[in-house]
């Protein structure tokens, strides 16, 4: 990734206490959205998709040298507290997934992000 | 998703593709079957299924298709009747109505048109992608934002034994149409073939949470029998929660005249989970009346919360929907055909309206609801064909197609002439509508949610880019938003075409069930890389072009295949 940004995809739940986690002033969050349509028909019993609640993405930017342990502080308690869950990270810029993240994820993880 | 039938909201109209559902052989028969179905010859419908089924295994698996038809022609009906439906509707008409403006300042400014249009109000997704827009964009890019808004706070759910529930307004939609399409079953087939169809459709926890959570929840809360057997007895159980179904989707949505410009406390899952719980304070003196007594009641409730009956709230939501409607006509920009459509969508729905005036228990009783008023339900049909064909189909127009040189096909096509008869709950004016479905609506899609959308063909989609690219606009979309999701739909690909076995499109070798990966026609746009792969299977140089252009079909891959496909090509997750 050539910029420090990422977008990050997830359940709500994840994704709204991410946001809220989040206060450092060296990080700028854009407000979580959501990734399904308004605009998508309705379909029959036929191929019921599989009920996963509402999936949301929150786009990041890091500006500062602490930025990234701060992000990180604030998710991996979450990521502890969801251990079922996985987090998908995204480059905001091409929306190629770039990593996934789960409850066994380590700084490490975070910080291959930007050295990919 | 592997689309067969449809609803789209934003065309009002039902999708259908037999791609798959032919392939299984016996194309003649459901051809006949589902046709008399899409037309609203019940009766023809359920004769011919009977008299030329092949088996049992057809005639169940028509009888399903064909409740299909029912389940998308309810939702016609609810999308006119509900406050909560025409809101949803409107989401697109507003976007139509000041599309003539929005293009024509876009263009005179050389400002972007950016897909999801919500991203140009957010600074951080606006800086990064450098977003350049107008003002007027993002006023109605506002009104987008807000229905999202609206649409997450109505997503509400609820855990019971560890499985979500999902309780929002179109939860509760679909909840109706699945009790309409059983009992229509009942109605037409027995009890005894309703059982049978509830237990074909694969993937049956998904299906309960999607469409029968209502059982859960009136178990929950001791309105519904408790016994285990209740989900496979449907028919006989429902009745009590009818009325709190119908009366959550009355809500009020004109501003200022609603609860709150937030719409708090007056959204369908919050006024379903209101009037549950004030039902279950009554819970034995309701169980105790009959259906007109427990709609009375829940009315009762309806007026001490939210100061209006049910007919009330239809009534000023008719009466602020006709001021609307008005002050659209007088508008010098908007498209003819949108005011055009818009006016009848509105006579509709007061036509439907006065049936429920009359008596409310024709619509709410699912049992008479099947019997005399799904007969005259009619959306306009959409045929669909991904593959594109050459043909021109008697008595149909063309909605979606491409012609460049004598490269000529289709993919899209609505009745010339529908609705017949003035007795029928349909939208008639084909020449409005298709001009909607051609291009209002993948506009309004694009600006919604950009290409990440469930696609009946997906073309519709790229031709409404092409068409904005073709008169110069920028266009610019937020590469999150670029692509629909890719899902493995092969358990429904067997189901669909009830095969066991396939072929390989890529290697030619033999799939069996529940084998393979279909990829869907995206894939192979996502990137040039990907499109080569396709060009080169269909011939390359212009041949391969023009059948790579025309082919929106699926391909079935089996493991190894997908597994290369995912190594050496562009795999988006």
């Amino acid at each position: 990734m050539n910029q420090l940004a990422i977008s990050i995809e997830g359940s709500q739940n994840i994704i709204d206490e991410l946001n809220k986690s989040i206060v450092s002033n060296e990080i700028e969050k854009s407000e979580p959205v959501q990734k399904d349509s308004l605009a998508d028909p309705l379909d029959a019993p036929l191929g019921a998709d599989e009920i996963k609640g509402i999936i949301e993405i929150i786009t990041l930017i890091f500006k500062g040298g602490t930025a990234l342990m701060g992000f990180w502080a604030a998710l991996k308690p979450i990521l502890i507290a969801h251990p079922k869950e996985v987090i998908v990270v995204r480059d905001p810029k091409s929306g190629k997934r770039v990593a996934s993240l789960n409850k066994d994820s380590t700084e490490k993880d975070i910080q291959n992000l930007f050295t990919k | 998703m592997i689309p067969t039938f449809s609803f789209d909201l934003s065309s009002m109209a039902l999708w259908f593709d037999s791609t798959f559902i032919t392939q299984g052989g016996h194309a003649e028969y459901l051809s006949d079957v589902l046709n008399s179905g899409i037309n609203g010859k019940i009766d023809e419908a359920v004769k011919i299924a009977v008299k030329d089924a092949p088996d049992d295994r057809e005639l169940n698996r028509v009888i399903e298709l064909l409740s299909c038809i029912w389940h998308e022609q309810k939702h016609f009906f609810d999308f006119c009747f509900t406050t909560y439906g025409a809101f949803r509707f409107r989401q697109f008409l507003e976007i139509y109505i000041n599309l003539t403006p929005l293009l024509k300042i876009s263009r005179d400014d050389q400002a972007e048109l950016v897909f999801p249009m919500d991203a140009t109000l957010d600074p951080v997704r606006k800086s990064l992608l450098n977003i350049k827009t107008s003002e007027s964009f993002e006023k109605i890019a506002y009104a987008v934002k807000k229905r999202k808004k609206f649409s997450k706070e109505d997503r509400d759910t609820i855990e019971i034994d560890g499985l979500k529930y999902e309780l929002g307004g179109e939860a509760q939609l679909e909840a109706l149409a699945y009790i309409t399409q059983l009992t229509a079953i009942q109605s037409y087939f027995g009890s005894k073939t309703s059982l049978t169809i509830q237990g074909l459709t694969p993937d049956r926890i998904s299906s309960n949470q999607k469409y029968n959570w209502f059982i859960k929840i009136g178990q929950h809360y001791g309105i519904l029998s408790p016994k285990k057997l209740a989900e496979r007895q449907l028919l006989l159980n429902v009745a009590p929660l009818l009325p709190i179904l119908y009366a959550s989707l009355f809500n009020k949505y004109w501003g200022n005249d609603g609860n709150t410009e937030d719409y708090e406390n007056d959204i369908p899952s919050f006024r379903f989970i209101y009037l549950i719980e004030e039902i279950f304070k009554v819970r034995e003196e309701y169980l105790n009346k009959d259906l007109h007594g427990q709609w009375m009641l829940v009315n009762t409730i309806c007026k001490a919360k939210w100061g209006r009956t049910v007919l009330e709230e239809i009534d000023r939501d008719i009466e602020k929907e006709e001021q609307y409607l008005q002050n659209v006509q007088g508008l010098p920009d908007v498209l003819p055909h949108v005011k055009q459509a818009f006016e009848e969508y509105h006579n509709l729905r007061k036509k439907i309206v006065s049936i429920f005036r009359k008596n409310p228990l024709q619509i709410i009783t699912p049992e008479i609801f099947v019997r005399n008023i799904l007969p005259s339900v009619h959306p306009m049909p959409i045929a669909a064909y991904p593959h594109g064909t050459e043909l021109n189909l008697e008595g149909w127009s063309r909605v979606l197609g491409f012609a460049e040189g004598e490269n000529k096909w289709n993919w899209a096509f609505i009745p010339t002439q529908w609705g017949g008869s003035t007795n029928t709950l349909s939208l008639k004016n084909t020449s409005d509508w298709g001009s909607i479905i051609s291009f209002c609506s993948p506009v309004a899609k694009l600006l919604i949610n950009g290409r990440k959308h469930k696609t009946m063909l997906g073309p519709e989609l790229l031709v409404a880019q092409k068409m904005l690219e073709a008169q110069g606009y920028i266009l610019k979309f937020d590469p999150l938003f670029e692509f629909p999701e890719e899902k493995n739909g092969i358990a429904y690909y067997y189901y669909l075409t009830n095969k066991s076995v396939a072929i390989c499109d890529t290697c030619k070798g033999k799939i069996e069930s529940p084998e393979g990966h279909l990829l869907s026609p995206w894939f192979f746009r996502y990137s040039m890389r990907n499109a080569r792969l396709a060009l080169t299977a269909y011939g390359g140089e212009d041949i391969g072009r023009f059948k790579f252009y025309k082919d929106w079909s699926y391909w079935l891959v089996c493991k190894n295949c997908v597994n290369e496909i995912k190594k050496y090509f562009d795999w988006q997750e």
